[in-house]
């Protein structure tokens, strides 16, 4: 018996020593990694159509979750082990190394065939890097989108009703959004809720009234030091979170709510409003198809000067390997699968917004407001806040939230964060 | 005499009651995963039933085919066996050196090998990478298995040492004048004795090895030769995850390693008893 038992455990230790000598071996012409696993099915059919139609065979693999998937991705290209197409999931700082380093592909000439005219503008320029740049990279496009995304608040419009208010006009002002707050509230309904424990969240409802209140050159001069975060109109930004938390419009818990829970309150009725990607559609789809909601934009502040901006623009974006020996392959993929008919095919399989402004034209009602708005999302800016920066302006209007700080607070230490990094620098 | 047997009763109780809330709290998450994983997505979010008001059983079927769990269930089975093999080998016989045999540095060697604990594996990914490639074990099962035998060394030595250490010496002295060479001695005694180490170290490899995702997705670009969490990646997309297909899935995944864990109890059980009679 003993003996059949090492038997046994021999020849399972072999089966995968048989493995051993292999290289990995070309398993398409154009691998393509991708990060949403939710999406492999959609992305293997317009493979397969593709490769039906071109003889060129193309393979996704998705890895999930995004974080090992940028793992991934560093560790293979320190390795030269890069696909043919793949994204960095990162910041402007992260995507220039790769560019600087050779592995992502200049574009730019590609996209002057006629390409580039049928993408919406703003994701095509978050994927460019503008003459005197800060990352030192030769001007040029270096992705492609795939489709688009912004953020928005959804509200939901049978609590809007029950809370005397007109669903068809949701507030557009600040005044009248926190009016909306206090009927909500009144009628015991919990008025907002987003995931703020995700720093990205909060800072992106935080930089909406920074374009509202300072604009594109008031922020490139906050950034560059001209103007500081403890200038009255930054205090107008840090007041947006004192206000509604004054007039108790935070659903129970929100400084510590993550994304997907801010979800599940407002697609199980538990808050009348959410700020949320345009992925919220499939999202609160999946959750409660019976949900009845609308989206609007941010409201604007009656002292801000300049026009309300939203995050948004690139919702998943895709680098052509630059080292690999089948690049023009992967690129004419991309030109084949941003073409509107298969961006079409992606946005209903995925209810996304496509890439191609041709094809959003098809859109669900919610989906087109969040496409028209893709105009109104931030400006790509050729310089960056340092994140340690940014990452103080989130964890302290968390705690303006909490009543932890006072926004004078806040802001001499946002300064102070500013000024230690500038020194840094 | 009265009181003091109420006395003894109402502390019995008291200790009931503390131990069932504590077992209920324990068993509640996988009561709810099982519960989850026959209800359907929409019934997991608007409902707040206990039990699901139709039992899908279809969730199983339909996670199993589409997860492609078949392929991924006899990776994770080569992984686990042949990892915790390669670990309980290898880290029982260093144990066994540093706990008997005699040679310059052992304790230095011993504790740059523990402090190797305190490495997280992210901070490994990109040399563990490179070296895995010049060796042409990129992309492979060996490579994989070698990194989960070598992930599993330091706390496995760590482990059994104490255990070798403590074992009386005159037996392993009584096999030597038998006739034992040093293996035999470790092969034939040592290693029967510290059976109910070897339980407590082959549970918490199986646990690990089976449930670790992250480097295999690192290591290996063939999906083909994932383990099973990936399968579970399936219904956890960026920004959807389907509950109840994840539920099932989970429910199928755990089977095997609470197996493992019932039939290793007895000994685990011992084991723990024993090292908190060390202390």
């Amino acid at each position: 018996m003993l003996r059949i038992v090492r038997l046994l455990i021999a020849c399972a230790l072999l089966v995968p020593f048989t493995s051993c000598s292999q290289n990995i071996s070309r398993k398409a012409d154009v691998v393509i990694w991708h990060w949403m696993t939710d999406r492999q099915a959609a992305f293997e059919k317009i493979a397969a159509q593709y490769e039906k139609e071109t003889k060129v065979s193309v393979l996704f693999e998705t890895y999930a979750p995004s974080e090992v998937y940028r793992d991934k991705v560093r560790a293979a290209a320190t390795g030269k082990l890069l696909p043919e197409i793949f994204s960095t999931l990162g910041d402007k700082r992260e995507v220039s190394s790769f560019i600087n380093a050779g592995y992502i592909a200049d574009l730019s000439a590609d996209m002057q065939t006629g390409w580039k005219s049928h993408l919406f503008d703003k994701p095509l320029s978050q994927n460019t890097f503008p003459e005197g740049n800060e990352w030192k990279v030769k001007p040029g496009i270096y992705g492609v989108p795939i489709d688009v995304s912004a953020i928005m608040i959804y509200y939901n419009k049978d609590l809007f009703k029950q809370a005397g208010l007109d669903p068809k006009n949701p507030p557009q002002t600040w005044e009248a959004f926190l009016e909306a707050g206090r009927k909500l509230r009144a009628a015991g309904i919990q008025p907002f809720a987003s995931g703020f424990s995700e720093g990205w969240l909060i800072g992106v409802f935080a930089n909406s009234y920074a374009w509202n209140m300072l604009g594109e050159q008031g922020i490139l001069d906050t950034i560059k030091g001209t103007i500081k975060y403890t200038d009255l109109r930054w205090l107008k930004v840090y007041q947006v979170f004192a206000d509604m938390a004054k007039h108790d419009m935070f659903a129970s818990g929100i400084a510590t709510m993550v994304n997907k829970d801010a979800e599940r309150t407002f697609a199980t009725g538990k808050a009348a409003m959410a700020l949320n990607g345009s992925w919220g559609v499939n999202v609160y789809f999946s959750m409660n198809p019976n949900l009845n909601y609308g989206v609007m934009m941010p409201p604007k502040m009656s002292l801000g000067e300049y026009p309300m901006r939203i995050f948004g623009g690139e919702g998943s974006s895709l680098n052509v390997n630059a080292t690999s020996p089948n690049k023009d392959k992967a690129i004419a993929f991309l030109k084949w699968m941003t073409a509107k008919e298969q961006q079409i095919q992606l946005a209903q399989e995925t209810k996304n917004i496509p890439s191609n402004q041709e094809a959003a034209g098809g859109l669900s009602d919610i989906l087109k407001i969040f496409a028209q708005n893709i105009k109104n999302t931030f400006e790509s800016l050729p310089v960056s806040e340092s994140w340690q920066v940014n990452n103080v302006i989130n964890t302290d209007m968390q705690a303006i939230i909490i009543g932890e700080k006072t926004i004078d607070q806040a802001a001499a230490e946002i300064q102070a964060e500013k000024m230690r990094q500038s020194g840094a620098k | 005499m009265n009181d003091a047997r109420l006395k003894n009763n109402l502390v019995n109780i008291l200790t009931h009651v503390i131990l069932i809330v504590i077992a209920l709290s324990c068993v509640f998450p996988v009561f709810w995963m099982f519960s989850s994983s026959l209800k359907t997505q929409e019934e997991i979010f608007t409902k707040m039933n206990l039990l699901p008001e139709h039992w899908n059983w279809a969730n199983y079927a339909i996670a199993w085919m589409k997860a492609d769990f078949g392929k991924y269930f006899l990776n994770s089975l080569i992984y686990t066996f042949a990892g915790v093999f390669g670990v309980v080998f290898i880290s029982s016989l260093a144990a066994y050196g540093f706990a008997r045999l005699e040679m310059w540095g052992k304790n230095i060697f011993f504790y740059l090998l523990i402090s190797t604990l305190l490495i997280p594996i992210p901070g490994v990914f990109v040399p563990l990478y490179l070296l895995l490639k010049k060796m042409g074990l990129l992309d492979t099962r060996t490579g994989l298995i070698l990194c989960y035998i070598s992930g599993g060394l330091a706390f496995g030595i760590f482990l059994l040492r104490s255990f070798f250490e403590d074992l009386p010496k005159e037996i392993e002295e009584a096999a030597r004048i038998d006739g034992a060479s040093k293996f035999g001695v470790y092969w034939r005694i040592a290693l029967p004795l510290a059976r109910p180490a070897l339980a407590t170290l082959v549970i918490f490899n199986c646990l690990s090895i089976w449930n670790e995702f992250l480097l295999a997705l690192v290591i290996l670009q063939d999906t083909a030769k994932m383990p099973i969490q990936r399968g579970l990646m399936v219904f956890q997309g960026t920004h959807i995850t389907d509950y109840p297909l994840l539920m099932a899935g989970l429910t199928i995944a755990t089977i095997p390693v609470l197996i493992v864990y019932l039939l290793m109890q007895k000994h685990i059980i011992k084991g723990i008893a024993s090292g908190a009679l060390k202390g």
